[in-house]
This record gives structure tokens, C-alpha cells and sequence, in this order.
């Protein structure tokens, strides 16, 4: 049926068109007639008036009756009315009117039924009389040609305004379907646009058609209406995929978690002789013994080989179980920054800003420490030779955090550790929170700060924000979900 | 100088004890699993019994209850490495070397200790315990 379809802007003016064409010839045709027929009834009434008052005329006694009379008679009636023929048959006699032309003829068939009989373009009639005593009877031309072109002139005056007005209601109808189609061309391209994917374009268009204005404000509404059920569909997709990560992060976590815990208990037990046996062997050797450096050194990897099995605990969430209640995190907090002062040099400045009116959020004092040394340490080492600056602050989150942490409703609370570091690039910055991922040096770093933070995040149902670029510092944000506001006590 | 037992199924463990607790001056004696050691603890009466948890066969809480029930005044350590019975019982959530060590003083130890430890933790642990009194228990 495509090819049915026509644009409006054809339609509206074909259909006029056609319309026209179909009523304006009946309507000329009929308004054409009923002209003539006006006209003619004109012109014979005043031939019938005419043609009487000249026969009562002639019949009246004090009119000269003489030849010579008669003759004058007749040729004033030539002259008086648009007569081409006058002629009075009397006594078997005829007598015509001077200035009648001579191939002007008494028609053979007699007087004219009807207005414009024959082609002589004349219409002829006559009249019984007495005249003197005796029947005479006169006849008379009337000339046609006047009526006719009247009639003709009638006519070309009548196709005339019907061109011109079938023209105006051409352009008429193309002005009202422009008029109409543009607004609706104009929603169209826009409703174009947006099933092409360009949803933010308004599908309002300007018309003073009240139809149309309301049309397109109820498919504006409708299109703000499909935007936001999209945006929350996309939300709500972007937040399943998020939690897909999260969880096969949590299946890797847990599965280098189960290894891990095995291998620390093998570890574990194999540290204990090797560090007591070393020590054992200390005694040993003499204070200038050049075994006891070496003693020492294998003392200080134990010690070492102690610390990472312990983190390895901590990212298997191997760490204390303590059970979650509702806690001040600006207290462990606190608590964290003080032990991290021991570590900082003079060099790296640390500046906190922490909002005591933070609401109570659900953890466990340790783990936040452990966050905050992690996150500072990490600030630490990402510090130039010279230093910089290191800023911790604890706030109440804004939704535009939540939403962007992919979180769902709720009150949470913010941690943000931020500093003026070395930042990251977008490679280094994708595979952080991988277990045993490390930029540092081998054995000074595990790769597993980060790991346990996010276990931790993840455990108490938050989020983490990570912002940097390389040279520009970084900022990590931290989103623990807030406690519930007990019910008030009755 | 004290009579300590060591119960481990590490022998390298056991032995590195051994060397350390006899050179501080301690009369001490090794078993490589609880059933001996409950066995040599009755025998033996010593002061301090330093057990390991997790151990094949018999693990050391049930040498813990059985020392305490019989023998009152024994002071006894629970050491653990953390980890797990077996691979597939791991529980990540929920074991942890806290989780036995607390569990262990639970069953009646007086005192515990993670590995890996260093000897001078080891001895001050030791130290404290035997200088008690008879039957006191440390809170
Ligand atoms: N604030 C930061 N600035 C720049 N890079 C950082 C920052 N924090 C972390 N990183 C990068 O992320 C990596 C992983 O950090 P993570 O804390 O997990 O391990 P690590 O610090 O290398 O080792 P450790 O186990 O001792 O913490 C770091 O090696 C570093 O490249
Ligand atoms: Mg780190």
C-alpha cells in the first residue's frame, strides 16, 4: 500500500483540484443559463412591449393614415427602438421602413417562435391590427446581436472569475496544507531523530493550530515519559552489571581465598621453626660472627613472610569475624590516622576534614582501620621524593555518589582519602583492585591492599569510586551504607 | 624451670620448640599427635601442655577438654597456623585463626598463640604461666 501514500502537501490541493473540477462546470453551465435565460426574457418582453405600444400607435385614429404617414411611421419606428426590419402589409399592400437593408427578409416561415431562431440573428414578430376599418398587420425585426454579445460577454466575464477563482483556491489549498504538514514534517523529522537513537531532542514544534500544539505537547510528554523509563532501565541495567562484576569478583576472591587459606596454615607452620631456629642460632654465633648478619636477615624475611601470609588471611576474609553493629566511623577512623601518623614522614602533609555529623554506618572498628592505613599507605607511596598532600574526609554521601557507585536507595556515608600522588593510568587503574596486582617493586609490595579494601567495601554492602589520571593524584571514595536509625524507644 | 609437653604433627615444629623451651632451662617432652599426648600427659603430669589444633586423626581440642577435666592444674596454650580441617570444609567466612584460638580457650586453655611466633613471645607466654600459682588461671 506504499504507493497509496500520498504527502499531504500533494493531497490537499489534488483533492481541491479535483473537486473544482467536477462543481465548477456544473456551476458555470447553470449560472450560464440562467443569464441567458434573464437576458432573453429582457429583450422579448420589451420586443412584446415594444411591438404593442407601435401597434396600438397605428391603430389610433389621429395618426396620419396617409401613405406618406404610414412611411413615417414606420421609419421612426426603425429609429426608436434596435430594430433591423419594419414592414405593414395593408390592403393586400406592403410598406417597409426606408432603412431597412435590403438583405434583411420577412422570414418564410412567419414571425419567430422563440429568441434566436434562425441565423439571421433577428427575431422577427407581428402584430394583427385595424387600421382605417380594415386588418393590417405589422411586422418587425428586433436586432439579436446586442442580447447575444451581452450574453457572450456574460459568459467570458463568468470563465474568467472561475479561472481566477480556482486559482486562489489552488494556492489556498497548498497555503492550508503547508500549513498543516509543516508542523507535523517537523515532528516527523524530530520523532526521526529519536527512534535514530537521539532521545534528548524535543519533539515540540510551534503551530497555530490548536490540534496540532496539543498533539506534539502529548508526544513530548510521551517522549520525556519513554526517557525516563529508559534512564532507569539503563540505571537498572548498568547496576545489574555492576553486581555481576562485584559478585565474579567475589567467586575469584573467594576461590584465591580457599587457596590461600590452606597454603597460610602450611606457611604458618613451616615459619615457626624456621623463626626459631634462627633465633636459636643466634645465640650461637658471636657477636662478630659473619654468619649472625645473615642470621639476622633471614629473621627480618620471617618477619616479612609473617606480614604478607597475614594479608593473604585478611583478603581470603580470613580476617576476625567480629559481627557488624552500628558504629562512629569517624572514631575507627580516627583511630586508623593516628597509627598511619607513625608511618608518615614530615614531608607528606595530612589533612582531615571529618564531619561529626555523620549517621552511624553498619561495620567493625578493625576493618575500618585497616581501610584507612591501606588507603593512606597506598596515598604514601604514590607520593613524589619531595612529597605532598594527603586529604581524608568523612562526610554524609550525596546521591549523585550513590547513583554513580551504582548503589540503590539509601543513606550512606562517605569516606574519601585523596592525594596529590602520581594518579594512574587507565591500565593501571582497571586491574587495582586485582589480588597480587602491584606496581611496586618485588617484595615490597603484595598487591593485596586494595583487594582486602574492596572484600571489606563489598562485605558491608558499599561501593568504592576510584578518580585519577596519571600525574593528577587520585581520590578514592568510599560508600558504607548508614545504620537505620534505631526506633525510638517507647 | 617447668615440665612442658608439646603436641604437634609437625615435627619440625615439635623439635624447634623442644630446642628453644629445653635452652631456656625447661624440662621438656614432644608428642606427634593428641592420643599419644593425652596419653604421655597422664603419665607425665607436666606443668604446661602447648597443643596444636589442627592435627590429623585427634585434634588438640579434644586433648584440651580431657587435660583440663582430668588434670585441673595444667596450664595449658593452644597454638594454630589458622586454615582448615581439609580443603573442601573451608569455610572463608567463618574459620579463621581467631575463630579456633578463641574456640580453644572456650574448651579450656589458658592461653593462645598464632604461628608463626618468635621465640621471645614464646617464652613470655611460658614464663607468665608457670609463675602462677598452683590451679590459677590467668584471666
Ligand atoms: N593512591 C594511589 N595512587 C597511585 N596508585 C595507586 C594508589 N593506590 C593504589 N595504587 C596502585 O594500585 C596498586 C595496587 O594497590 P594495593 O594497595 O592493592 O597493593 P600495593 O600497595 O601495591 O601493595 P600492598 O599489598 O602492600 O598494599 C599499587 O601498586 C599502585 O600501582
Ligand atoms: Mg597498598
Amino acid at each position: 500500500m506504499q504507493s497509496m501514500r500520498r504527502s499531504l502537501q500533494v493531497v490537499v490541493p489534488l483533492v481541491v483540484v479535483a473537486a473544482h473540477a467536477l462543481l465548477l462546470p456544473v456551476l458555470a453551465i447553470s449560472l450560464d443559463q440562467m443569464f441567458r435565460r434573464s437576458e432573453v426574457n429582457l429583450f422579448t418582453s420589451f420586443v412584446e412591449d415594444f411591438s404593442r405600444r407601435r401597434a396600438l400607435w397605428l391603430a389610433h385614429e389621429s395618426l396620419d393614415a396617409s401613405d406618406r404617414g404610414l412611411q413615417e411611421f414606420l421609419d421612426s419606428t426603425m429609429t426608436e427602438g434596435a430594430i433591423v426590419f419594419a414592414e405593414l402589409i395593408h390592403d393586400g399592400r406592403s410598406i417597409r421602413a426606408t432603412q431597412v437593408r435590403s438583405d434583411v427578409q420577412w422570414p418564410a416561415s412567419g414571425p419567430d417562435a422563440a429568441y434566436g431562431y434562425g441565423v439571421d440573428h433577428a427575431f422577427f414578430v407581428s402584430k394583427e391590427l385595424t387600421l382605417r376599418g380594415r386588418p393590417a398587420t405589422l411586422r418587425l425585426g428586433f436586432d439579436e446581436t446586442v442580447t447575444d454579445n451581452q450574453i457572450r460577454h456574460a459568459r467570458h466575464l463568468l470563465l474568467q472569475s472561475m479561472v481566477v477563482y480556482l486559482l486562489l483556491t489552488c494556492l489556498l489549498a497548498i497555503w492550508l496544507s503547508r500549513k498543516l504538514s509543516r508542523p507535523l514534517v517537523e515532528l516527523r523529522d524530530k520523532a526521526r531523530h529519536i527512534a535514530s537513537g537521539d532521545f534528548a531532542r524535543q519533539l515540540a514544534t510551534t503551530s497555530t493550530i490548536l490540534e496540532v500544539t496539543e498533539m506534539s505537547a502529548h508526544l513530548e510528554s510521551m517522549r520525556r515519559e519513554f526517557v525516563a523509563v529508559n534512564d532507569r532501565l539503563q540505571r537498572q541495567l548498568q547496576a545489574g552489571i555492576a553486581l555481576e562484576g562485584r559478585l565474579r569478583v567475589k567467586h575469584r576472591l573467594e576461590a584465591v581465598g580457599t587457596l590461600a587459606g590452606g597454603l597460610a596454615h602450611e606457611i604458618n607452620n613451616v615459619l615457626v621453626p624456621i623463626t626459631l631456629y634462627t633465633e636459636t642460632a643466634l645465640d650461637d654465633v658471636a657477636a662478630d660472627h659473619p654468619a649472625r648478619s645473615n642470621l639476622e636477615r633471614a629473621q627480618r624475611a620471617c618477619q616479612r613472610a609473617r606480614n604478607i601470609i597475614e594479608k593473604v588471611l585478611a583478603f581470603g576474609r580470613q580476617v576476625d569475624v567480629a559481627p557488624l553493629r552500628p558504629i562512629d566511623l569517624a572514631t575507627a577512623v580516627e583511630e586508623g590516622l593516628r597509627l598511619f601518623d607513625a608511618l608518615r614522614p614530615a614531608s607528606v602533609q595530612l589533612r582531615t576534614y571529618i564531619d561529626e555529623g555523620c549517621p552511624l554506618a553498619i561495620a567493625d572498628p578493625t576493618m575500618i582501620v585497616q581501610v584507612v592505613i591501606n588507603l593512606c599507605s597506598n596515598a604514601l607511596h604514590a607520593m613524589p621524593p619531595l612529597g605532598g598532600l594527603i586529604e581524608v574526609g568523612l562526610r554524609p554521601a550525596r546521591a549523585d555518589e550513590v547513583q554513580r557507585a551504582g548503589l540503590g536507595r539509601g543513606e550512606f556515608v562517605c569516606l574519601s582519602v585523596r592525594d596529590s600522588g602520581s594518579g594512574m593510568d587507565a591500565a593501571t587503574r582497571e586491574r587495582i583492585f586485582d589480588p597480587f596486582f602491584t606496581t611496586r617493586p618485588v617484595g615490597q609490595g603484595s598487591g593485596l591492599g586494595l583487594s582486602v579494601i574492596d572484600g571489606i567495601v563489598a562485605a558491608l554492602g558499599g561501593a568504592i569510586i576510584v578518580d585519577t589520571e596519571v600525574a593528577q593524584g587520585a581520590t578514592f571514595t568510599l560508600l558504607f551504607p548508614a545504620a537505620k536509625p534505631a526506633a525510638p524507644v517507647t | 624451670m617447668a615440665q612442658i609437653l608439646v603436641i604437634d604433627d609437625e615435627p619440625d615444629v615439635r623439635e624447634s620448640m623442644h630446642e628453644v623451651l629445653s635452652r631456656s632451662g625447661h624440662a621438656v617432652r614432644t608428642a606427634p599427635n593428641a592420643l599419644d599426648g593425652i596419653g604421655m600427659c597422664r603419665a607425665l603430669q607436666p606443668d604446661l601442655l602447648i597443643t596444636d589444633i589442627i592435627m590429623p586423626e585427634s585434634h588438640g581440642f579434644e586433648a584440651i577438654t580431657q587435660i583440663r577435666n582430668d588434670f585441673p592444674h595444667v596450664r595449658i596454650i593452644a597454638i594454630s597456623g589458622g586454615g582448615n580441617f581439609w580443603p573442601a570444609d573451608y569455610q572463608p567466612e567463618s574459620v579463621t585463626t581467631t575463630a579456633y584460638l578463641a574456640a580453644a580457650s572456650r574448651f579450656g586453655a589458658d592461653a593462645v598463640l598464632a604461628k608463626p611466633f618468635d621465640r621471645a613471645t614464646l617464652l613470655a607466654l611460658v614464663d607468665k604461666l608457670v609463675s602462677l600459682p598452683q590451679g590459677g588461671r590467668p584471666n
